[in-house]
C-alpha cells in the first residue's frame, strides 16, 4: 500500500465522525427506550474517543514519513 | 363511518374487479380487510340463529350459503399489522390481517373452508380441537400435501362440537406462526338459548420478536419475544372489552404463543367455563380470578360484570404487559447516579439517566418503529402498562349490543384511593439497607 493510498484512508477516517454521531445518536435512543444500558454508550463513547485518537496518531504517522520521504528525495545524491 | 356490510361489499367488489369474474365464479369472494378496531359482531345473514362473537381488534370473516354448506375463503399473505400507533409489523396472516378474521359457526353446519396461498412458501391449515376427517385434518406431508405458493385448496368437514377453537398452519409451523398466521374459530351451539351470555369475546394470545427500528419478526427467536399482544396487538393499541353492568360476560382466549400466561381480571371472580376440548359442567367449574392457559389451549372464562369501573385484565407474568425492551440491561437500583450523571452526559450529549426518564411519562424520543416499554395515558396519569393489557370498562348505562369505547371510569365521591394530608409518619431512625 502506498502513503498516499494510506492517506486516503486516514482522509476517510476524519470525515467518519459525523457518521459516528448518527450513530452515537440512534443508541442514545435506544438507551431511552430501555432497550441497552449506559454502559453501551460509555462503549460506544470510547469507541468513538479510540477512533479520534486513531486518527490523530495516523496523521502524525503519515507526517513524518511523509517528511522522511521529502528529505530523501532531496537530499544529495549518493556518490557513485 | 363506514358500515360493516358497505365496507365488505366495496373491497369484495374491487377484488372480484381485480382478479376477474370468471375466475372467481366457482369461488367465494375474497372479503379483506386492513382495520385494527373491534368490528361489530356479525349478525348471522342467513343459516341458523346464533348470538355472535366480539373479535378483539378484529372481524368474523362472512360467508356464502350455499345448497345448505358454509362456504370460506381464507387467503394467506402477507400484511401490514399496526402493533399499537407509533408501530407497525410486516406480518404474515390472513384476508389482510394477522391474526386472520375468526370464522363463526353453529354446530352441526357442513363447512368448507377454500385456502388459498399467496405467501411466498408452502403453508397448510390445522384446524385445532376439531372433530374431522383425517385428511381435513391439515398437517402437511402427513394428511395432505402442503398448498404451494398460487395454489387453493378446499377443507370440508362438519363442525360437530360447540366450542371455541383456533386455525393455524402445519407447514414450517414455527416460521409461519412466528409470522402472525393464526385465527379463531367459533362453533355456536345448536341450541341458541344454551350457555348464553350477553357479551362474547374472543382473542388469541401471540407473540412478536421485532428489533427496533425493523418491521419483520425475528422468525428464530424460541422463547425470548420482545412484543406480547392480544390479536397481535400490544396495549395501549388494545381496544377495552366493554359491558353493561349485571351482564354475563365471556372471553375466549386462546393461546398460540410458546409459554404459558396466567390471565388475570381484577375485582371480580370468574369461572372457567369451556376449554378447547369443550364446555366445562356447571358443577365442576370453581371460581377464580387468574387462569393459566398453557400453549394450545383455550379457555373460555364468564362473569357477570357486577361492578362499574374500569377493570385491568392482563397476562400476570409482569414482562408480559411490557412492550420492547433490552433484556440485559443491568439493574441500576440503589447506585447513587447524582454526580454520575454530568460526567456522562460530558460524554453522551443529551444524556438521562432513567429514573429521570421515568418522570418523562414515556414522553421521550424512541428509535423508529418501536414502542414505549411501558405507557398508556389513563384519567390518573401514565398507566406503566405495555403488551398483553387492556380494561374491562362496566357501565351501568351502556345500551345492550353497544360496543363503543365509553371513556373512562368516573369513580363516586370518597371511592378513590386518596393522598394523607395529615401529618406524616414518625422519621424511622433505623439504618435501612442501601
Amino acid at each position: 500500500m502506498s502513503w498516499f493510498s494510506t492517506h486516503g484512508i486516514v482522509c476517510h477516517a476524519c470525515a467518519n465522525p459525523a457518521g459516528h454521531s448518527a450513530i452515537a445518536e440512534a443508541d442514545r435512543l435506544r438507551y431511552d427506550a430501555g432497550q441497552i444500558s449506559v454502559f453501551d454508550l460509555l462503549a460506544d463513547s470510547r469507541a468513538q474517543i479510540a477512533g479520534v485518537s486513531d486518527y490523530l496518531q495516523s496523521v502524525r504517522d503519515f507526517w513524518i514519513a511523509r517528511a522522511s520521504l521529502d528529505a530523501a528525495l532531496s537530499g544529495p545524491v549518493p556518490e557513485l | 363511518m363506514v358500515t360493516r356490510r358497505r365496507l365488505f361489499t366495496g373491497m369484495a367488489a374491487l377484488a372480484a374487479a381485480s382478479v376477474g369474474k370468471s375466475a372467481l365464479a366457482a369461488l367465494p369472494e375474497i372479503v379483506s380487510s386492513t382495520a385494527t378496531d373491534t368490528r361489530a359482531p356479525l349478525a348471522p345473514p342467513n343459516g341458523r340463529p346464533y348470538r355472535p362473537v366480539a373479535t378483539l381488534n378484529g372481524w368474523t370473516l362472512p360467508w356464502r350459503l350455499r345448497d345448505g354448506v358454509k362456504e370460506f375463503h381464507l387467503v394467506a399473505e402477507r400484511v401490514v399489522r399496526e402493533i399499537a400507533p407509533g408501530m407497525k409489523a410486516n406480518l404474515w396472516g390472513y384476508n389482510g390481517q394477522s391474526p386472520g378474521p375468526t370464522i363463526e359457526v353453529v354446530e352441526g353446519d357442513r363447512v368448507r373452508l377454500f385456502v388459498t396461498n399467496r405467501l411466498p412458501e408452502a403453508t397448510s391449515i390445522h384446524w385445532h380441537g376439531q372433530r374431522l376427517p383425517n385428511g381435513m385434518d391439515g398437517v402437511s406431508g402427513l394428511n395432505q400435501p402442503s398448498i404451494k405458493p398460487g395454489q387453493t385448496f378446499v377443507y370440508e368437514f362438519r363442525a360437530q362440537r360447540a366450542g371455541s377453537f383456533m386455525y393455524h398452519p402445519h407447514a414450517d409451523e414455527t416460521t409461519q406462526m412466528a409470522m402472525g398466521m393464526m385465527g379463531s374459530w367459533v362453533t355456536h351451539p345448536a341450541d341458541p338459548g344454551a350457555m348464553p351470555v350477553d357479551r362474547d369475546y374472543v382473542l388469541l394470545l401471540n407473540a412478536y420478536d421485532i428489533d427496533p427500528g425493523s418491521f419483520t419478526p425475528r422468525v428464530s427467536t424460541m422463547l425470548d419475544f420482545n412484543l406480547w399482544t392480544f390479536n397481535s396487538r400490544a396495549f395501549p393499541g388494545v381496544d377495552p372489552m366493554v359491558a353493561r353492568q349485571g351482564e354475563r360476560v365471556r372471553i375466549r382466549i386462546g393461546n398460540l404463543t410458546m409459554t404459558n400466561h396466567p390471565m388475570h381480571l381484577h375485582g371480580h371472580e370468574f369461572v372457567v367455563a369451556g376449554t378447547g376440548g369443550g364446555w366445562v359442567p356447571e358443577g365442576a367449574r370453581w371460581p377464580e380470578v387468574t387462569a393459566d392457559i398453557a400453549v394450545g389451549q383455550v379457555r373460555a372464562i364468564e362473569f357477570t360484570a357486577a361492578a362499574p369501573g374500569d377493570w385491568a385484565f392482563h397476562c400476570h407474568k409482569s414482562h408480559h404487559t411490557m412492550n420492547a425492551m433490552g433484556h440485559r440491561v443491568p439493574t441500576m437500583i440503589g447506585v447513587d447516579q447524582s454526580d454520575l450523571e454530568q460526567k456522562i452526559a460530558a460524554l453522551v450529549p443529551n444524556y438521562m439517566s432513567a429514573g429521570d426518564m421515568q418522570n418523562m411519562d414515556g414522553k421521550m424520543a424512541l428509535p423508529d418503529n418501536t414502542l414505549p416499554m411501558m405507557g398508556g395515558a389513563g384519567p390518573y396519569g401514565s398507566i406503566e402498562m405495555g403488551g398483553m393489557f387492556t380494561v374491562v370498562k362496566i357501565r351501568p348505562d351502556l345500551a345492550p349490543g353497544d360496543y363503543r369505547d365509553p371513556g373512562w371510569y368516573h369513580a363516586p365521591r370518597n371511592t378513590v384511593a386518596y393522598l394523607w394530608q395529615g401529618e406524616p409518619p414518625p422519621i424511622d431512625a433505623a439504618p435501612r439497607p442501601r
